[in-house]
């Protein structure tokens, strides 16, 4: 299996930058690309796991061609158009490009040239032999939702902890770090995140033992504190970054539909400026904003808070792991299906995965909101 | 990268099928034989929608599956327009067996062959996927006797309990009652009704039930188990496609398959039950007394072949040597220089 994991230096020296384009401007190339796989993905009723997909060969896409050679927006059609079939959710190519045209600009549209069907399913091809037929792609939510069994507490601040992480993790998408880490860390992480963001305390946890010091040592392990402040950092850039300043030099220089958030804050995104030792409280700490000030989606609304989940009763289901026996099924297989990505979670989310977006929030509309108040404290922009 | 036309070369041509052309090939770097599948993307109305899914399945299911009785999928490639995928290659099928009437097929011959259907299909199973598509022509056997589960192109995984899934998968002769109603929320149990029938083909030389229509099946199906009832199948008649069928008198299996030990026909029974919440799950099955009884399963290279495979089976040691001789030492000398 090819390897798609890679380190900070690999993702600076991407054919895009080999190519001309800065680090920047391929971060904001990607983050624009994520975002519309998941505006088209919620436009045409896909479910998370199909958008996630999608985006997941994105990225490693261009880890191997360069923005210049490959308009963005295509890739990203044709992105979704395979996770789609992939994930046994399948749309017409003509009406991913249908979507695509109502949500992009003319001149966004005209990277699709004269024959835009043609054009994405030659790319298909190509995006196949890219990603090396490498399919499976496992994300942070089921990991996320298996994770939260585990946590006793405060049911209603759990569900809340859940729903935030649950955002971090669609937010992460428009970051790399499905290149860096895997899903597992990623939504440990996440948890993290949302747990001290929303004063939830992991006192204690199924499966403790004396040796674990932190809930998630039972599921991953060597994870320093270091590296999850680094992850929760990639994620908290995405909503400091400010629309104002978007000095292009794009191979499609066109303006914009929606003054998109430019990737210009010149602090490094893996929070290497400041460092945070285990001993101290994280930055986050000191500027957590009292429950009662929190508006509804005050957290992560970069690509949409998941709605609150009605039916969310504790964690007394059957674990997300073993789904329940289906039914004309006289005996269930123990255990999770190894290596093959769980069944879509029946569980909290049973009858609604959660959408990108919150209910009654048109996507589109209102929905790419620039950066909330409380997360530019922590990071002022230079 | 290397060019993977070039590593596999082509034998000959096997067959050709709805989505794809598969030939006999060469891998030239580890020198086995292997079946090349080539996905046809024509410009054809039905290749509209780019790669088809069935191509998709197998990709995607394959290469996270590893069992000795699976198909191995050893690797996946593009050249220009075409996707090709390189499988184990196995000499023959089930059907042909089946159908080669100078093959005789003893209990520990059917036994070795249902044993491993039954223990490819339970790794399956326990990786939450149904194969959707067993008949005799997609178990496919080797030289060495090693019997593989093949064509992944209607498998899917399964496990979610409102997952409404097509009941229009399973080639008619082999397809679960509960299907042929139109049931949309099913399991490993379909998977199971078609073992029933192949172990039944396995015995008689010909089909089970060999259905002209799909309420023909089942009253081929009903003509050997009777009706099925309210009371030995509760929910039957809330199936959306459920019609009422003229009374049969069940007839009982021993008549059927007069040559049939009781043990053997203990796992027909268990396996051929019309309600499918009662048919037996692979891993119930393996600890049946039958894969315990005497006679023993026939070891893989004792157990029967088509004539036309033991004799290019012989052939084989001469034929590589052939090969090696013509390639000069070329591969030899470049071997050296490590």
């Amino acid at each position: 299996m090819p390897g798609w994991y890679y380190d900070k230096k690999e993702l600076k020296n991407t054919p895009s930058a080999q190519d001309g384009i800065d680090y920047q401007t391929e971060m904001r190339y990607r983050k624009e690309g994520a975002r519309f796989i998941i505006d088209t993905g919620i436009k045409m009723d896909l479910g998370y796991s199909t958008s996630a997909t999608g985006v997941v060969y994105f990225h490693r896409f261009y880890m191997f061609h360069s923005f210049k050679q490959f308009p963005r927006y295509v890739t990203a059609c044709c992105c979704l158009f395979l996770a789609g079939k992939v994930e046994e959710t399948p749309k017409k190519c003509k009406d991913i490009i249908k979507t695509a045209r109502g949500l992009l600009t003319d001149q966004k549209f005209n990277t699709f040239g004269d024959d835009p069907k043609e054009e994405v399913m030659t790319l298909e091809r190509i995006l196949l032999q890219t990603i090396k037929f490498d399919l499976q792609v496992e994300h942070p939510y089921a990991y996320l939702l298996k994770y939260a069994k585990c946590l006793k507490g405060d049911k209603v601040k759990l569900n809340k902890m859940v729903q935030m992480a649950w955002t971090f993790v669609n937010d992460s998408l428009c970051t790399t770090l499905a290149l860096q880490w895997e899903p597992e860390i990623i939504a440990v992480a996440l948890m993290y995140l949302a747990g001290k963001l929303s004063q939830f305390d992991v006192i204690d946890w199924t499966g403790r033992t004396a040796k674990h010091l932190r809930w998630w040592e039972m599921f991953v392990e060597d994870v320093t504190m270091d590296l999850l402040e680094d992850i929760c950092h990639q994620v908290l850039d995405l909503y400091s970054q400010t629309p104002s300043q978007s000095n292009e030099s794009p191979p499609q220089n066109q303006p914009r539909l929606n003054p998109p958030p430019s990737s210009s804050v010149a602090r490094p995104s893996n929070g290497q400026n400041n460092p945070v030792s285990p001993d101290q409280p994280p930055p986050m700490h000191s500027s957590i904003p009292p429950p009662s000030d929190v508006p509804t989606y005050i957290y992560g609304t970069f690509t949409g808070a998941p709605p609150p989940v009605p039916g969310f009763p504790g964690f007394s289901a059957p674990p997300m792991s073993a789904p329940p026996v289906p039914p004309h099924m006289a005996a269930p297989p123990p255990g999770p299906p190894p290596n093959i990505a769980a069944p879509p979670p029946v569980f909290p989310f049973v009858n609604h995965p959660p959408p990108f977006a919150p209910p009654g929030v048109p996507p589109g509309a209102n929905y790419y909101q620039p950066p909330n108040p409380p997360h530019r404290q922590f990071y002022p922009p230079p | 990268m290397i060019n993977k036309l070039k590593r596999y070369e082509k034998i000959e041509f096997l067959g050709e099928g709805q989505f794809a052309t598969v030939y006999k090939a060469k891998d030239i770097e580890t020198d086995n034989i292997v079946a090349v599948k080539k996905i046809k993307i024509g410009s054809r109305q039905e290749a509209q929608d780019g790669i088809n899914r069935t191509a998709l399945r197998e990709i995607k299911l394959l290469q996270e599956l590893h069992h000795k009785n699976l198909i191995g999928l050893l690797d996946v490639f593009g050249h220009m327009s075409n996707v090709s995928l390189v499988f184990d290659f196995m000499d023959t099928d089930l059907e042909v067996i089946i159908k080669d009437n100078t093959i005789i097929l003893t209990t520990a011959n059917i036994k070795s062959y249902i044993l491993q259907t039954i223990q490819g299909l339970e790794y399956l199973h326990l990786n939450w996927m149904l194969h959707r598509d067993l008949k005799p022509n997609n178990l496919l056997v080797n030289a060495a006797g090693v019997l593989k589960i093949g064509d992944f192109g209607l498998a899917k995984l399964f496990g979610s309990p409102n997952r409404i899934n097509t009941h229009q998968v399973v080639t008619r002769w082999y397809r679960a009652p509960e299907l042929l109603f139109g049931a949309k929320q099913y399991s490993t149990c379909i998977d199971m009704w078609a073992v029933g029938c192949i172990l039944a083909e396995l015995l008689l030389r010909v089909p089970l039930f060999p259905g002209e229509s799909d309420l023909d099946q089942l009253t081929k199906i009903f003509s050997v188990f009777g009706n099925p009832t309210e009371e030995n199948w509760p929910g039957l008649k809330s199936l959306s496609d459920f019609i009422e069928f003229k009374p049969f008198t069940p007839i009982p299996l021993k008549n059927i398959f007069t040559a049939a030990g009781d043990d053997l026909l203990d796992l027909l029974e268990g396996l051929l039950v019309l309600n499918p919440i009662k048919r037996k799950e692979c891993t119930e099955c393996l600890q049946m007394p039958f894969f315990s009884n005497k006679p023993a399963p026939t070891l893989g290279t004792k157990l029967p072949l088509p004539q036309n495979i033991r004799k290019t089976k012989e052939e084989k040691p001469s034929l590589k040597r052939k090969l090696l001789d013509s390639a000069e030492g070329g591969t030899l000398s470049k071997r050296l220089f490590f």
